[in-house]
């Protein structure tokens, strides 16, 4: 009879060897060979890794977590060469990319008819069109260069006109890029070459001056782009801006200067005197309505210097963007972009003003608004007065030793050839 | 020894225990381990469970509900039903990836109720949506009426990596809207890919597409909506904001620079139904064989197509083919 006292043989110590989990008894004899289950541990093992292995090998495709099935891996390959509006471009070394100045009286003698292919605009039979074709541009260049021993001066500057826009600088050698780009576009049509030639002086001497590049283009390169929605020659400056990115893509800054505007002070370094936070920070007017005096739409209160990526002066009139300074990122190429974007150069208020685009621009879009400051118009855009009684407001006309003149509006009284020279003139006296 | 101090120093200095084993300490951790073999789990439960939950998450899913919803008439039963189905696929999709799911009314609102402004607020959404999630690197634009049909995908395996060479940066591949392919003044060579858009039969498709938190991207959902451009093209615009992208993307460099394409199939496959006149073109619709990631039941409400129906039948669909790979996480199997 058992009483459920333990009987000697089950009392055997708890060792550690216990297994983890009890084997039914019916199983355990079987279990009992250490060697048997190694066996099966390895039979599981191998089965896992020849399925694995099958598998791997025969149904990979529907396995691969990936679009590669549908996409046409050649076609991923072919990427866009980065071109201008040209697809064959000049490569320079030189820092000071401008037209040769003195083709400006055979440039208006050949006139526009000469220098662009044209065709009849379906809208209105008066009009012509003007129209780029980068084909048929590369056919004349190398006409002309099979007669260019003729050295007919009109071939000459036509050739010097074709070329010019396909000019770009890629740094080589010992010479660097830039940090800094003056940007000006030159009207032919309107100013002699006397007049354009100090104009042109003035950028690449203060330029040497600094260490910046020069960019200049004539306006008259882009008349098929102006055109298209009949916008005034003004628009043209923010087409040349665009081409001076894409000619010195590691500059840092470009600073666009009408030619109605010239540089007064050699000596002013545009970084240190303006761009760098520090200088930036105490100049910008915050809570400045757009449209003067007292628009609805204020600059921020707090925009922070840092983050600034658009400098522009502003008159009474509104934004000055004879003078503005941009940065050369994705913020300045798409805010450069947008601005001339065909629908903003279509709008009708807008045709006549690259200035009123902009201002709606920043009226409307907080997150350029916060990029940008609007600056004492003093400081890059000293505004010309021939009349004194204008003096009295210093703020913006120019005063003596102050950094840029801005001969603004003196094409309406054609005046702009007279007031340069006397500029000209009290910079050559202070010489 | 060499050292000189050695002979003065005490006798019991010098006296070292037996030198143990070389690879006692191995041997003890080897004594452990056979006797508890349950803690080699431990770490691979770490392994499984780590990932997805030590780090912020970088991807945001927003989805768009009660489309055009708001006061002007009912939502069937079937509507709430595709509803509910729809957030809860993305809901169980989130979870399993560590993902942020963000559900946002699309319902009418006075702010956008003139014509046809409603599709715009697809920007305003992302702008709010980036602000609410400041660490998220992704945001990933889904309409109500998509399904994820292969949820054990993730993103960063499946897109984000290498992004930059797997999609099209240019429309050579696929141009139904015939947009010029070259254009100056853009260098894809440089840029990265903000925008992972997909292209149906007709254009840009803007059911289902992801976009990257960047200055590129503040910028251009800045300017996306301008009255400007609205006044001149809302008779025109068709499908509003997508015909609005279409044309930034036409005429900006700068926009067309950082958009990446893919395959249509690869984020937003169609039901057959969709794009009728092509209906015998592979490339657009959902296959099971390939295992499409997700389908965009788009249009289901036109016509004679329902969306229940569709959206019951991807749902079963989903079902079966997850019974298939039951055991798919298992090596080997």
């Amino acid at each position: 009879m058992h009483l459920g006292i333990p009987k000697r043989s089950d009392l055997r110590p708890k060792g550690k060897n216990k297994p983890l989990l009890p084997i039914p008894a019916s199983l355990r004899g079987r279990f009992n060979d250490y060697r048997s289950k190694k066996t099966i541990l390895y039979a599981i093992l191998t089965f896992i890794t020849f399925n694995y292995i099958i598998r791997r090998a025969f149904f990979s495709s529907g396995k691969g977590h990936n679009f590669n099935h549908l996409t046409n891996q050649e076609a991923l390959q072919t990427l866009q060469k980065n071109h201008g509006l040209y697809k064959h471009e000049i490569i320079v070394n030189s820092n000071y990319i401008f037209p040769p100045i003195e083709h400006a009286p055979l440039l208006r003698e050949l006139t526009l008819d000469r220098l662009f292919k044209s065709k009849v605009s379906p809208d209105n039979p008066q009009e012509k069109l003007y129209y780029y074709s980068d084909d048929d541009d590369l056919n004349d260049l190398n006409e002309i260069k099979d007669k260019s021993n003729s050295e007919n001066p009109l071939d000459q500057s036509r050739k010097a006109f074709k070329e010019h826009g396909r000019k770009v600088f890629r740094p080589s050698g010992s010479r660097k890029s830039p940090e800094i780009v003056i940007v000006t576009g030159v009207d032919f049509e309107q100013f002699e070459q006397g007049h354009l030639t100090k104009v042109v002086q003035n950028r690449v001497d203060y330029a040497h001056a600094n260490g910046y590049g020069v960019y200049v283009r004539w306006i008259q390169e882009f008349i098929p782009t102006l055109q298209e929605f009949h916008n005034d020659r003004k628009w043209a400056k923010l087409f040349i801006l665009r081409a001076a990115m894409h000619a010195f893509p590691q500059a840092k800054y470009f600073w666009y200067l009408d030619e109605n505007a010239y540089i007064m002070r050699h000596d002013i370094e545009l970084y240190s005197y303006l761009l760098e936070p520090k200088s930036l920070e105490p100049i910008i007017l915050r809570d400045q309505p757009i449209v003067p005096p007292n628009g609805a739409i204020k600059t921020y209160k707090k925009t922070n210097a840092e983050d600034v990526r658009f400098v522009i002066t502003q008159t009474k009139d509104g934004l000055n963007t004879d003078s503005f300074i941009l940065k050369n990122d994705i913020y300045g190429k798409g805010f450069l972009e947008f601005w001339t974007d065909p629908l903003m150069r279509k709008y009708p208020s807008f045709a006549g003003d690259d200035k009123d685009a902009l201002m709606h621009i920043l009226q409307w879009h907080p997150v350029i608004l916060s990029k940008s400051a609007i600056i004492p118009g003093r400081t890059i855009a000293s505004l010309h007065s021939s009349n004194t009684a204008d003096e009295a407001d210093d703020t913006s006309f120019y005063q003596e030793d102050d950094f840029v003149v801005n001969f603004k509006g003196c094409d309406v009284h054609h005046t702009c050839e007279l007031v340069l020279d006397s500029y000209w003139k009290k910079q050559q006296a202070a010489k | 020894m060499s050292n000189p101090y050695a002979a003065h120093q005490p006798y019991s200095k010098t006296l070292k225990p037996a030198t143990q084993s070389r690879f006692a300490r191995l041997e003890l951790a080897a004594r452990y381990v056979r006797h508890r073999p349950y803690v080699l789990l431990l770490p691979l439960l770490l392994f499984f469970l780590l990932p997805h939950y030590h780090k912020n998450p970088r991807v945001v899913i927003i989805l768009a509900a009660n489309e055009g919803g708001g006061v002007q008439r009912w939502k069937t039963p079937q509507e709430w039903s595709v509803e509910r189905s729809s957030i809860a696929n993305k809901r169980e999709y989130a979870e399993q990836h560590g993902y942020i799911l963000s559900i946002k009314d699309t319902a009418l609102k006075r702010r956008y109720s003139h014509e046809w402004r409603e599709g715009w607020e697809k920007a305003d959404i992302l702008k709010q949506t980036m602000r609410q999630y400041p660490e998220a690197e992704w945001f990933w634009w889904l309409d109500l009426h998509t399904f994820i049909m292969e949820p054990q995908i993730s993103l960063e395996e499946y897109l984000f990596k290498n992004l930059e060479n797997r999609t099209y940066r240019d429309l050579s591949y696929h141009n139904p809207l015939h947009i010029p392919v070259d254009s100056p003044y853009v260098d894809v060579v440089h840029a990265p890919v903000d925008l992972v858009l997909a292209q149906d039969c007709g254009g840009f498709n803007l059911g289902s597409f992801l976009v990257r938190r960047s200055e590129w991207t503040e910028l251009l959902l800045d300017i996306w909506w301008d009255p400007v451009f609205y006044e001149q093209m809302h008779m025109t615009w068709e499908h509003k904001e997508q015909d609005c992208l279409e044309t930034l993307y036409r005429t900006q460099p700068w926009v067309r620079e950082r958009v990446g394409f893919v395959p249509l199939r690869a984020i937003n496959s169609f039901p057959p139904g969709a794009c009728a006149e092509q209906k015998d073109d592979p490339q657009y619709f959902y296959n099971e064989k390939d295992r499409d990631f997700l389908v965009n039941m788009a249009g289901c409400n036109f016509g004679d197509r329902s969306c229940w129906n569709e959206y019951e039948h991807y749902r079963n669909l989903q079902k079966q083919l997850r019974k298939s790979r039951r055991w798919s996480w298992l090596p080997g199997f």
